[in-house]
């Protein structure tokens, strides 16, 4: 592939994507164990 | 300053005791004593005074190196700073698009010197062993030069002399990190696939967006609408250009 005479250097920093995170729905408190004493 | 216990408490006492009984044992020894004590806290005033010069001396010398530091970082800011004006070196905090062509081979998109395993690829230099600055833009490692190839007209791509008919994807890549820019296009340290038109023997299959890429791939057929075409060659760039506006479009709203 011929891309001709190098030029010059850039240097490519993306920002973090904006996006904000899939909120999770968190886990259901277990049920309390009846203890056996 | 110097060391004074409190002895004026045990020296009324006994002058209390010498005028109850009007005598006391003899304390000569504490007299001595006490011309000792003043010889050392004459000492212990001068180290003192020593300790405050030396503070003072530390403090300067502290400034000074914290001084000279800042000289040194100025120097090299402006050494780096002037370099890279002088480079014309650039900074994106956007990909950059450029296009390349690919072989469709076992599932895979195959690069002109190797495969790709995903529709990701990071650069390495075969010919020099240190991998860092690559793309290399020193010259080190000849040519042709190490990096991803992009180019940045897609019409450029319509030179595929030498490729197979069958088989062949047209696509834009986003280019990130280290990019060594050419007249005619791009070296690239990270290229990503994110848009592809793909050869099929009714026509043309355009994927605007990756993930639909893998049926395609995995032999299953095309998914999406094929597009018969005489010459596929300049429906295929022109469709990769148009690709490009959207993106560059896309990215500039959702920067601002």
């Amino acid at each position: 592939m011929d891309i001709g005479e190098q030029d010059r250097v850039i240097i490519v920093e993306p920002l973090a994507d904006p996006t904000p995170a899939p909120v999770t729905t968190p886990a259901p408190a277990k049920e309390p164990v009846p203890s056996d004493r | 300053m110097s060391y004074r216990p409190r002895m004026d408490d045990l020296r009324a006492e006994l002058d209390l005791l010498e005028r109850r009984y009007g005598s006391v044992a003899d304390v000569a020894d504490v007299t001595r004593l006490q011309i000792a004590r003043q010889r050392h806290n004459h000492e212990l005033d001068r180290v003192n005074a020593e300790l405050d010069e030396l503070l003072v001396r530390r403090r300067v010398t502290v400034d000074s190196i914290e001084r000279l530091i800042a000289l040194e970082r100025e120097i090299l800011r402006r050494a780096i700073d002037g370099e890279r004006r002088r480079r014309r070196e650039g900074w994106s905090p956007t990909p950059i698009l450029g296009f390349r062509a690919w072989t469709i081979e076992r599932g895979r998109l195959h690069g002109a010197v190797e495969p790709w395993l995903g529709l990701t690829m990071e650069a390495t230099c075969r010919t020099v062993t240190a991998q860092d600055e690559v793309p290399h833009s020193d010259g080190r490692c000849g040519a042709p030069a190490c990096g991803i190839y992009a180019l940045k007209r897609a019409i450029d791509i319509q030179d595929v002399t030498g490729w197979p008919t069958e088989h062949l994807a047209l696509g834009m890549v986003a280019l990130t990190g280290k990019v060594v820019e050419h007249a005619l296009g791009y070296r690239a340290q990270r290229a990503q696939v994110v848009a592809l038109a793909v050869q099929h023997p009714d026509g043309v299959v355009f994927v605007p967006h990756p993930v639909d890429l893998w049926p395609i791939l995995d032999g299953a057929g095309p998914t999406r609408d094929v597009f018969g075409a005489i010459d596929p060659y300049p429906a295929m760039c022109q469709w990769l250009e148009v690709q490009k506006e959207t993106h560059e479009w896309t990215s500039v709203n959702r920067t601002a």
